[in-house]
């Protein structure tokens, strides 16, 4: 005989799932409903022009993919279940909500692209990769923290993340964003000629530049 | 040499170490790239006090990675407290970031050259011209400044509206989304409280 009670605990905490999912990916197209681009023929216009309508779009676009993630923190806060007794219920609506929002502000970089044909996803996909590896890695790696500060919290937690954060940050300050970003395949050895420039360059401007390969 | 096609530099003060994008390399000539160089240079050759400014900007995020345990503690307060402590900084960030930039500008031997290399870098970036906030001066009044007339009206700044609605829309649609379902779970299990069903509803967690 079914266990009704147990099913339909199952059924409703997954329509729980898929109704929050549902409200961020409303609220995603929402936003960048909003946020256009406002003018459609991109190509006829001049760059200063074209910049002035298509910068709202891009910093919006981002600042919304981030919003979104934050809503999938409080989701489970508000829809019911507390995050400890459904850790996954986070996870599940942070994910959703960040993968919505940036598989969108791809078809709107592609849009506000001047010639949307040409528009490389995959390149831009990996540029994006490069420079949050590079200038973000501590600013992820804290984030990341923070969310999972939401789903096991207390102080061992803290006790754990914090000396993590520390670590991390000193990582990157020393620079080991760019040497994992060239293990990765992000980044690489400047061109001989470049470096001679710089070399040139900080002989003249008496700064602290450390040449490396 | 970052593989990225927006035409970007940066220096990594702490490390004496200068980066440039594959874009800035594609959209620049020789002589514009050493000028952006030299700008990143200059930050290399910043005095102590703002290194240690630039280092406490950096560390004094990791408090926020108990920001769960803090709301655990101090509820709504501490995720307000939180925020508030987030906003201030970022002032505190900004304003030091000027400094920091004003500082480097310094370090740039022709400044014509300089501001035609950020000309090459808006344009490739397509970012505007007249941007009205963040750390650097707006390109148009810098190039009028260096006695470089561009050859492109004074453009309008960019819509700050826009993406402030579309940020405020879509957190309101999912906020009172979330909190509407919340409420017919309460009220239905408020109906049947006995229910199997009712508390199926609430996730299998009664409300308290």
């Amino acid at each position: 005989m079914a266990d009704w009670p147990r099913v339909l605990l199952v059924i409703s905490t997954l329509s729980q799932v898929f109704a929050v999912a549902a409200m961020v990916i409303v609220a995603s197209l929402v936003s960048f409903a909003i946020l256009g681009p406002s003018k459609r023929d991109m190509k006829r216009l001049d760059w200063p022009e074209r910049a002035r309508h298509t910068w709202p779009a891009r910093t919006g676009g981002t600042l919304t993919m981030l919003g979104l993630s934050m809503i999938g923190i409080l989701a489970p806060i508000l829809s019911g279940p507390t995050r400890l007794e459904r850790p996954w219920l986070e996870i599940l609506c942070v994910g959703t909500g960040w993968l919505f929002a940036t598989r969108l502000r791809l078809v709107q970089e592609r849009r506000l692209q001047p010639d949307p044909d040409a528009f490389d996803r995959r390149q831009f996909k990996r540029g994006r990769r490069a420079w949050l590896i590079v200038q973000y890695l501590q600013s992820l790696v804290i984030i990341g923290l923070m969310f999972l500060g939401f789903v096991f919290p207390g102080l061992p937690f803290v006790l754990i993340a914090v000396p993590i954060a520390a670590v991390v940050v000193l990582f990157a300050m020393r620079g080991g964003g760019i040497d994992l970003a060239k293990k990765l395949g992000y980044a690489s050895d400047a061109p001989e000629w470049l470096r001679e420039l710089v070399q040139e360059r900080s002989e003249t401007s008496g700064s602290r530049f450390a040449p490396s390969t | 040499m970052i593989e990225w096609e927006y035409a970007n530099a940066l220096a990594l003060s702490m490390a004496g170490r200068v980066a440039v994008t594959r874009g800035a390399i594609d959209a620049l000539d020789r002589e514009q790239l050493g000028s952006v160089i030299d700008h990143e240079l200059g930050h290399l050759a910043e005095p102590r006090h703002t290194r240690r400014v630039r280092l406490a900007r950096l560390t004094v995020v990791i408090p926020f990675v108990a920001l769960g345990p803090i709301v655990d503690t101090f509820g709504l307060w501490g995720l307000g407290l939180t925020f508030v402590g987030v906003i201030l900084m970022s002032g505190i960030a900004r304003r030091v970031g000027r400094s920091m930039e004003e500082h480097a500008n310094g370090h740039s031997e022709d400044p014509e050259v300089y501001t035609r290399a950020l000309e090459a870098i808006y344009r490739a970036n397509d970012a505007p011209g007249i941007l009205g906030t963040g750390v650097h001066p707006n390109l148009y009044d810098r190039m009028i400044a260096a006695g470089v007339t561009p050859d492109w009206p004074r453009p309008l700044p960019p819509s700050r509206w826009r993406p402030r609605l579309a940020m405020v829309a879509a957190l309101l649609i999912a906020g009172f989304g979330i909190g509407f379902l919340r409420l017919i779970a309460y009220v239905v299990t408020s109906m049947a409280p006995e229910a199997s069903w009712a508390a199926a509803l609430w996730g299998g967690v009664q409300p308290g």
